[in-house]
C-alpha cells in the first residue's frame, strides 16, 4: 500500500517538473500549474488520501507528501517569475512621447483664480471674507462714501442707475467701497474684512475696457491704524501674491472716502524698476487705489474716529489677470468661449 | 491738465532740476504726471531772423524770394508760405539746420532761384500743427537770437492726470504747482503780480446782482482799445503748449490768467451789453442761447444767466453767448471777473451736457476772493502784453460771498500716529507754512490757518493735514509695518465657501469649465430661452443698450446661450457659473434681493441611440454629488421649476425644494428649443440657489462601524412605470426588512425593448445583521418579502 503510495507521489513530481521544464509562456505556466498543483491534481489527491491513512503509514508518507508539494511550489513560484520577467523584454509596445489618455479636466474662470489667491492670503493674515449686493443704494454706493450727488469725483464713475418702480435710489455698485461701510455697521470695530466681487460701470465695451469688472475692497479699522501699516500689510500682501520681495510706493491720490488718499504701485516685475513697454517706461505698475478710512465713513459705519482709525484699499483683478497671462481683451472674461477657459 | 514747465519757471527759481526729476517729485508729493512732452527738441541751427524784403520768385507764381537778415549778413531765402511779409520776425532753419524727425535743410535751387534755408512754421519746428503759414514771431526779439534763447519754445509739458487733483482747486493753474514745488523743495515762491489800480467805485457798467445763490460775487471792469487783434507770440505759444487754441488778444488773455492762477475770467463786446447794465439772474422758463460753440441750447431751470437789460449774454461760469463776445473790431470790452457757486453750476452743465475749462475749476470750488485777483492779474498782463490796451481805472463789484479764515486744531500726536512715523513739530511746521499755512504753537498743538484757496473744500479738518504734512515729509520715508491685532479665528460666509466648493467639485470632479456672464439679460437671449417677457425683473434706467435693460433673475438664459456659442466646435460642453440674481419681488425693502445661484450645463453635440435622457441623469449625479461635498440634503420633487418654464422637457425635469418651497430646477432642454437653436444632441441644466442648500448643512457625522459580519449582496431587476418612484421602493423595502443594510442603484434602462413609460430597474440589495452571518435561507424569507411588495405594486419581475 504504502510503495502504492509513494510510487503514485514520484510519478506526480515527475510529471509535474517535466510539466514545469516545457512551459515558455506564463499561459503555459499557468495551465501546468492548476494540472499538476491545483485542486484536481494528483498531488492534491495523494495529500487529502493521508488523513485515511493508518496512523503507522500517515507519519512517514505525510510528511514526504507535504515536503515534495512545498517543494514543488517553490519551483513553480520561481518559475513564474522568471517567465513574467522574461516576457518585458521582448515587444516594445508604450511610447513615452505619447500623450497619457486624459480625463476630463476643469477649467478655473482666471479672474476668480486670482481672486481665490486673493482671498487665500488675507484669511491667512485673520481677515473675514464678506460679499455685498451687486445693486445697492446710492446712499452706500455714495453718500455713505462722502461723495454727495454734486460731487465731482462722481463724474469718474459712470453709473448704471435702477429704474425702480417703488422710487428707490438704486445703482449697479460702481465699487466694492460700499461694503466697507455695511462690514462696519454689522460687525462694529476692531475689523478686519475684505469684500470681492463684481462692480459696474455704464461704459461701452472694447479691448481693454469693460461695463463689469472684478475688485477686491479690503478694510482694516482698529486703534492706531496708520500709514506705515496699510504699507506694511500691502507688501506682506503682494510678497505672497507675486512671490519674493514686492517694492511698492504710495503716490497721494484723491479718493472722496479715504484721507490720505494714495495710489499703490508695485515695481514692474518685468523690467525690475528700470522702464519697459509692460509699465509704460515708468517702472512702476498702478496697482490700487487705498488710503486711511475717512472720518465721515468711519461715522457712517457707526465707529468713533477719535478712538479707532483704518485703512482701506480697492484691488482690480481683471488688469491683474490680463498682466499675468498676456490676455489680449478684456471681453473674454465675459464672452463663455471654451477656447478661452480651456487654456486655464 | 497740461503745465509748462517753462511757465512755472516765472514763479519758482527750479535751476538745473531736469524735468523728469520735477516730474518724478510732483508725482510722489502732489498729482501724478503721466508723461512729460518735449517741445523744440532735437533742433539744431535755428535762429531768429527778419525778413527785410519780399519779392515776387520769377519762375513761380506763389513763391516768394525773401531777403532775410541775420545778425549783419543777409540770405536770399525761397518762400511759399501765402502770410511771409516783409518786417516779420521769424524762425530761420539756416544751411545745416536740424529740425525735428531728422530734418536737414540743405543749399537748394527752387525753380532756378538759389534757396539758403528754409523760413519755418510752427508745424516743422514741432511747436504746433499749424502749417498754413509760416511761424510770426514777436518784433523785439534779435536777429541772431538761438530758437532756445526765445521764452516759451524749448520747453517740457508736463500731462496732469485730472483725477488727482479733483479736491484741489488751487491746483488747475501754473501758480498752484509753483507753490507746491517751492514748498518740496525749501525754495522761494514768486506768486503772480497784480495791478493795484483799478479800485471799486462806479465803472461806467451796472452790476445787478439777482441771483446771489448762483453767483456769489461779481466784478465787471471796462477795457478799451483793440481786443481783437492777436496776441502776442509768447501769449499764444504758452497757451498752444497747454492745449488751447489762440483766438485774440483778449480772448487768449483771459485763458492766460486762468492757466496762471485758475481764475476763468470772460469778455463781452461793450456794444452788445445793452443799457450798460449786466444783470446776474436765474434762467427763466424754455430761455435759450446761442453758445459760442455756435449750439443753440436751451438753459435748465437754476442756470446762471448774465443778461443785459433785455436778453441772455452768456450762461455764467460755463460758457459766453455767440453775440456777446469780442471780435476783431472790438474796442471796448467788459471784463468780467466772477465766482460761481459750484453744485447749481455742476447741474447746469449736466443738464447742459456741456463741459468747459471754466466749469472744470469753478466746480471745484474756487476761493472767491480769486476773482478780484484775476481781475487785477489780466490788468498787470495788459502792462506787459497789450500796452494799447487800457483798463478803466475803477471796476463795479457786486455781491459779497468770501472765503472766511479756517483755524483748525491739530494734535502733532495725531500726525504722527496716522502716518506711522516719528516726526518732529518742526519738520511738520515748515512745509505747512511753505504750503501757505500760518501754524502757531499752542502747548501741545498747532494752530493752523488754512490759506483761502485751500480752505473751500480741501482742508478742512485735522485729518487733511495729516495728509499736507505726510506728502512733504515723503510716503516713501515712512517704514512699512505689520499691525498688532487681536487674534480671533475669522467666520468665512456660507455661501463664499459653498460657491468655491461647488467650483472646486465641478472643475476638478466632472470637469467643467468656470465662467461668467453679463448681469444683464438681453431680451432676445430671454426669448430663445422661453423666459416670458412678464418676468418680473430688475429694470436699469440708463443700459447700455436698450435690449439689455433687464437684470437677470435666472443665469440659465446665459449660460444656454453659451452652449450654443460653443456646441458645434466641442463634442461635450460642460460649463457653470455661479453669480448673483436679481429678484425684484423679494428683498428687504432697501435693496431687492439678490441671491448667489449656481447654474451648470451639460450638453452634448450628438446624442447616441438609446441614451436619451442619460445626460440629464448624469447631471443629477454630479449635482448630488456636490451636495455631499456641501453635506447639504437636496430634496427633488416632479414638476417644472419656475425659471425653466421656457425650456424645460416636461417630464424630464424636477423642482429642487425645501419646507419653504422651490429654489432650484434640473432640467433636459426641450427638443423643440434645442431645434430652435439648431442643435441636434441632448442639453441638461440645474440652476440652485447656493444660501438656500447650504442651509441644510449638517455637521452630524453618517460614519458607521465596519460591519463584523459578512453581507449577503442580491441583485434584483425588475420592470416598472415612472409612477412607482424610486425613493418610495426604498423607503418600503426599508420598512419592510430590517436586515437590508443598503440598495444602490445599478442600472436603469428606459429604451426599447422596455416599453414607453417603463423603465428596467436593476438594484443591488445588501442584507447584514449585526450578530451574526446570515444564511441563504434567512436571505431567501427577506427577497421574498420586497418582490411580494413589488408585484402588489404591479412591477414585473425580470429573471
Amino acid at each position: 500500500m504504502s510503495s502504492d503510495l509513494d510510487r503514485a507521489l514520484d510519478e506526480a513530481v515527475l510529471a509535474a517538473k517535466s510539466a514545469l521544464t516545457r512551459c515558455t509562456t506564463v499561459d503555459d505556466w499557468e495551465a501546468a500549474a492548476t494540472a499538476h498543483l491545483g485542486r484536481k491534481s494528483a498531488i492534491n489527491g495523494l495529500l487529502r488520501q493521508i488523513a485515511t491513512l493508518p496512523t503507522d503509514q500517515r507519519g512517514p508518507f505525510g510528511k514526504r507528501a507535504n515536503e515534495s508539494s512545498r517543494t514543488l511550489t517553490a519551483e513553480f513560484d520561481a518559475r513564474k517569475a522568471d517567465l513574467l520577467a522574461n516576457s518585458l523584454a521582448a515587444v516594445r509596445d508604450f511610447d513615452p512621447s505619447t500623450p497619457g489618455v486624459a480625463l476630463r479636466r476643469g477649467h478655473e474662470h482666471p479672474v476668480l483664480a486670482i481672486r481665490r489667491e486673493v482671498e487665500d492670503v488675507f484669511v491667512s493674515m485673520g481677515f473675514r471674507v464678506q460679499d455685498g449686493p451687486e445693486v445697492e443704494t446710492e446712499a452706500y454706493n455714495f453718500e455713505a462714501l462722502n461723495i454727495p450727488s454734486h460731487h465731482p469725483a462722481r463724474d469718474f464713475q459712470d453709473t448704471f442707475w435702477v429704474d425702480d418702480p417703488a422710487g428707490r435710489r438704486l445703482v449697479m455698485r460702481t465699487h466694492t467701497s460700499p461694503m466697507q461701510v455695511r462690514a462696519m455697521r454689522q460687525f462694529g470695530a476692531p475689523l478686519r474684512v475684505i469684500v470681492p466681487g463684481r462692480v459696474y460701470r455704464n461704459e461701452t465695451a472694447d479691448a481693454t475696457h469693460e461695463s463689469a469688472f472684478h475688485q477686491v475692497e479690503g478694510l482694516v479699522v482698529d486703534r492706531g491704524i496708520s500709514v506705515a501699516h496699510l504699507k506694511g500689510v500691502m507688501a506682506a500682501v503682494l510678497g505672497r501674491l507675486f512671490g519674493g520681495e514686492v517694492a511698492v510706493r504710495l503716490r497721494p491720490h484723491y479718493f472722496p472716502f479715504v484721507e490720505p488718499g494714495f495710489e499703490l504701485d508695485f515695481q514692474c516685475r518685468f523690467c525690475a524698476g528700470a522702464g519697459c513697454a509692460v509699465c509704460k517706461g515708468t517702472g512702476w505698475i498702478e496697482l490700487l487705489g487705498c488710503g486711511l478710512v475717512h472720518a465721515h465713513v468711519l461715522k457712517a459705519g457707526g465707529v468713533d474716529p477719535e478712538a479707532f482709525t483704518g485703512f482701506a484699499f480697492g484691488l482690480g483683478l481683471d488688469r491683474l489677470t490680463m498682466m499675468r497671462h498676456g490676455v489680449e481683451d478684456i471681453r473674454h472674461f465675459h464672452g463663455g468661449d471654451l477656447r478661452f477657459f480651456e487654456q486655464f | 491738465m497740461k503745465l509748462s514747465l517753462g511757465w512755472l519757471r516765472e514763479f519758482v527759481d527750479l535751476g538745473g532740476r531736469s524735468a523728469e526729476e520735477i516730474a518724478q517729485v510732483l508725482t510722489m508729493r502732489t498729482a501724478l504726471i503721466e508723461g512729460i512732452e518735449w517741445r523744440g527738441r532735437g533742433i539744431e541751427g535755428v535762429v531768429v531772423g527778419k525778413v527785410l524784403a519780399k519779392a515776387k520768385h520769377p519762375n513761380a507764381d506763389r513763391l516768394n524770394v525773401c531777403t532775410v537778415g541775420i545778425g549783419a549778413e543777409t540770405f536770399e531765402i525761397v518762400c511759399g508760405a501765402p502770410n511771409v511779409d516783409a518786417g516779420q520776425t521769424v524762425f530761420v532753419a539756416q544751411v545745416g539746420a536740424v529740425l525735428p524727425g531728422d530734418f536737414r535743410i540743405k543749399r537748394s535751387k527752387i525753380r532756378g532761384v538759389e534757396s539758403n534755408g528754409m523760413i519755418c512754421s510752427s508745424k516743422e519746428l514741432g511747436l504746433g500743427e499749424d502749417h498754413d503759414g509760416i511761424l510770426v514771431l514777436e518784433d523785439e526779439l534779435a536777429s541772431g537770437t538761438a530758437l532756445s534763447d526765445v521764452p516759451g519754445v524749448v520747453d517740457a509739458i508736463f500731462e496732469i492726470d485730472n483725477k488727482s487733483i479733483t479736491h484741489r482747486p488751487d491746483l488747475w493753474c501754473h501758480e498752484g504747482f509753483a507753490r507746491e514745488l517751492a514748498a518740496i523743495y525749501g525754495i522761494e515762491f514768486r506768486p503772480a503780480t497784480t495791478a493795484t489800480e483799478p479800485r471799486p467805485g462806479d465803472a461806467g457798467v451796472r452790476v445787478v446782482l439777482e441771483a446771489d445763490d448762483l453767483c456769489g460775487k461779481y466784478h465787471a471792469l471796462m477795457l478799451r482799445g483793440s481786443l481783437g487783434g492777436p496776441a502776442p507770440a509768447l501769449v499764444r505759444r504758452r497757451l498752444e503748449a497747454c492745449g488751447l487754441r489762440s483766438i485774440s488778444l483778449g480772448v487768449d488773455l483771459t485763458n492766460y490768467v486762468m492757466l496762471e492762477i485758475g481764475q476763468p475770467t470772460h469778455l463781452f463786446d461793450a456794444r452788445h451789453v445793452g443799457g450798460g447794465t449786466i444783470r446776474v439772474r436765474r434762467s427763466t422758463a424754455g430761455e435759450r442761447l446761442r453758445t459760442l460753440d455756435d449750439v443753440d441750447r436751451e438753459l435748465p431751470a437754476d442756470t446762471c444767466v448774465i443778461a443785459d437789460a433785455t436778453r441772455a449774454l452768456a450762461i455764467g461760469g460755463i460758457m459766453g453767448g455767440v453775440e456777446s463776445g469780442t471780435r476783431a473790431d472790438t474796442t471796448e470790452a467788459i471784463l468780467e471777473a466772477a465766482w460761481f457757486e459750484p453744485v447749481r453750476l455742476r447741474r447746469t452743465s449736466t443738464g447742459l451736457g456741456l463741459r468747459t475749462d471754466a466749469l472744470a475749476r469753478f466746480e471745484k470750488h474756487l476761493d472767491p476772493g480769486l476773482a478780484e485777483r484775476g481781475m487785477r492779474r489780466f490788468v498787470a498782463l495788459l502792462a506787459r502784453f497789450a500796452p494799447a490796451i487800457s483798463a478803466a481805472p475803477t471796476y463795479t463789484v457786486a455781491g459779497s460771498r468770501a472765503q472766511g479764515v479756517l483755524r483748525l486744531q491739530v494734535r502733532p500726536e495725531r500726525v504722527r500716529s496716522r502716518l506711522g512715523v516719528a516726526t518732529s513739530v518742526e519738520s511738520m511746521i515748515d512745509p505747512l507754512q511753505r504750503l501757505g499755512f500760518r501754524v502757531t504753537v499752542q502747548g501741545d498743538q498747532l494752530a493752523i490757518d488754512v490759506p483761502t484757496w485751500r480752505a473751500t473744500r480741501d482742508v478742512l479738518g485735522e485729518d487733511d493735514v495729516v495728509e499736507e504734512v505726510g506728502r512733504m515729509i515723503g510716503y516713501d520715508t515712512i517704514a512699512p509695518v505689520l499691525p498688532h491685532v487681536v487674534c480671533a479665528p475669522v467666520t468665512l460666509e456660507p455661501s463664499l465657501v459653498a460657491w468655491r466648493a461647488a467650483s472646486a467639485t465641478l472643475r476638478e470632479r466632472f470637469g467643467f469649465a468656470e465662467v461668467l456672464s453679463h448681469a444683464t439679460a438681453d431680451d432676445q437671449q430671454w426669448a430663445r430661452a422661453g423666459m416670458s417677457e412678464t418676468a418680473p425683473a430688475v429694470r436699469l434706467k440708463n443700459p447700455l443698450q436698450q435690449n439689455a435693460a433687464r437684470l437677470r433673475r435666472s443665469l440659465a438664459p446665459a449660460l444656454l446661450e453659451f452652449v450654443d456659442r460653443n456646441i458645434r466646435t466641442v463634442e461635450h460642453v460642460r460649463m457653470f457659473e455661479c453669480g448673483r440674481v436679481f429678484v425684484p419681488e423679494l428683498g428687504d425693502g432697501e435693496i431687492p434681493a439678490q441671491p448667489l445661484a449656481l447654474c451648470a450645463v451639460v450638453a452634448d453635440r450628438v446624442t447616441r441611440k438609446g441614451e436619451g435622457g442619460l445626460l440629464l441623469r448624469q447631471l443629477k449625479g454630479m449635482l448630488e454629488d456636490l451636495a455631499r461635498v456641501w453635506t447639504a440634503t437636496l430634496r427633488f420633487e416632479a414638476g417644472i421649476g419656475v425659471d425653466a418654464r421656457g425650456f424645460a422637457h416636461p417630464s424630464r425635469c424636477a423642482r429642487i425644494v425645501d419646507e419653504r418651497g422651490e429654489f432650484g430646477f434640473i432640467a433636459q432642454v426641450r427638443p423643440d428649443v434645442a431645434d430652435r437653436f439648431g442643435w441636434r444632441g441632448e442639453v441638461a441644466i440645474f440652476e440652485i440657489d447656493v444660501d438656500r442648500a447650504v442651509e441644510s448643512v449638517s455637521r452630524a457625522s453618517t460614519y458607521v462601524p465596519l460591519a463584523r459580519f459578512p453581507d449577503v449582496k442580491v441583485d434584483l431587476s425588475f420592470i416598472t412605470d415612472f409612477e412607482l418612484d424610486f425613493a418610495r421602493i426604498e423607503r418600503e423595502w426599508r420598512a419592510a426588512s430590517t436586515l437590508l443594510a443598503d440598495v444602490e442603484l445599478v442600472d436603469e434602462y428606459v429604451a426599447p425593448p422596455i416599453p414607453a413609460g417603463k423603465r428596467s430597474l436593476t438594484m443591488r440589495l445588501r442584507f447584514r445583521a449585526v450578530d451574526k452571518t446570515l444564511t441563504d435561507a434567512e436571505v431567501g424569507v427577506e427577497i421574498e418579502k420586497l418582490k411580494t411588495w413589488l408585484a402588489a405594486q404591479g412591477a414585473q419581475l425580470r429573471a
